[in-house]
């Protein structure tokens, strides 16, 4: 067996098994990937929660529930992702795209990246 | 695994008549054992026919070994959509798979895909733990750990980064290839390569920072 085929062989193998661990593997929620990053993204502007609710405008109890990933990715609708956008100081299309939702034109005026309100921000 | 459906040894026509619907089974459920029959049975023929497509349109033959490699690949991501009727139509399929990547290599100039593919390969070593757990459901709690920093030092290095940036970024994180970016932006593929090399440089520069943070933190 030569040495090119070998390789061939343990790449592509490397690949059968790649892909059954993907098919697997439970996909994963996009409302706990977004609830998760924008835990980190408050962490590092160094906004707390009860501040992230207030600026949001909802009930502590909300903020709580979209940060944790338990608010079905169904109910955020555009228009509140566009106020987390505008706090933790992103382009609203990084959050659509985190929710595995299409990403709007770059001329799109609500892809805008707001100014920020987050104060702490870097 | 069923090795008993597997042929294990035997001439080429006595492995070909021993290819049958079961064996395809066995190569949708991903089997092992199955794919390296199949790589052994007809990787010599096919790699023969791609030098024989290369040669006909006048491309290098140098490109055989990615073209059969990407033939390969297709194939067991693809190997659902094939319906069985006989082994010689199992040839045709990894042929017609191959003679399409031969096609797409001589759409791209060479040159420039060349570097693309060193590049592609780059970043799915580099950035393949942060896309593993950006798109991991169930961890462990170590895991669970790795995954908050790491989206901690993600957040740190996009703010870094121009919006398009960003985006670039994320959607690989999603797992678009940087292909698939750099059509979408009308970019070659090259410089979202290169762009995903220096996020990813951020990233890990940030992820370390925040090892000594902690650590700081653990000597007070």
């Amino acid at each position: 067996m030569s040495n090119a085929f070998e390789r061939l062989r343990q790449r592509v193998l490397a690949e059968v098994d790649k892909e059954r661990a993907a098919a697997t593997h439970q996909p994963v929620d996009p409302a706990r990937r977004l609830g998760t990053f924008l835990q980190a993204s408050l962490g590092n502007l160094g906004i707390p929660r009860h501040e992230f609710a207030s600026r949001l405008d909802v009930e502590r109890d909300y903020a709580d529930v979209l940060l944790d990933g338990d608010l079905s990715a169904s109910e955020i609708h555009d228009d509140l992702l566009q106020k987390i956008a505008q706090i933790v100081d992103y382009e609203p299309n990084l959050l659509r795209i985190m929710l595995g939702r299409s990403a709007l034109a770059a001329g799109d005026a609500s892809n805008t990246a707001p100014p920020s309100l987050s104060g702490t921000h870097r | 695994m069923a090795d008993e459906m597997l042929p294990q040894t035997g001439t080429r026509t006595d492995l070909t008549m021993a290819v049958d619907e079961n064996w395809i089974a066995l190569l949708r459920q991903l089997d092992s054992a199955a794919w390296d029959m199949l790589l052994r049975l007809y990787a010599d023929e096919l790699r023969r026919g791609i030098q024989a497509s290369l040669t006909k349109r006048g491309m290098p033959l140098v490109l055989a070994d990615d073209v059969e490699q990407e033939t390969w690949l297709t194939a067991v991501r693809k190997i659902d959509s094939f319906r069985w009727e006989s082994a010689d139509k199992l040839f045709r399929w990894l042929r017609a798979i191959s003679v399409n990547h031969v096609l797409a290599y001589q759409r791209w100039q060479h040159t420039e895909l060349l570097t693309d593919e060193t590049d592609d390969a780059e970043q799915e070593e580099h950035l393949e733990r942060f896309y593993n757990l950006f798109n991991q459901n169930q961890r462990s709690v170590e895991d669970e750990i790795a995954w908050r920093e790491q989206l901690a030092a993600i957040d740190r290095a996009m703010r870094e980064l121009r919006p398009q940036e960003r985006e670039i970024l994320l959607r690989r994180l999603m797992g678009e290839t940087p292909r698939e970016i750099a059509a979408a932006f009308n970019l070659k593929a090259r410089s979202v390569s290169t762009l995903l090399l220096r996020a990813k440089e951020k990233i890990e520069a940030h992820l370390l920072l925040g090892l000594l943070d902690a650590k700081e933190k653990d000597d007070v």
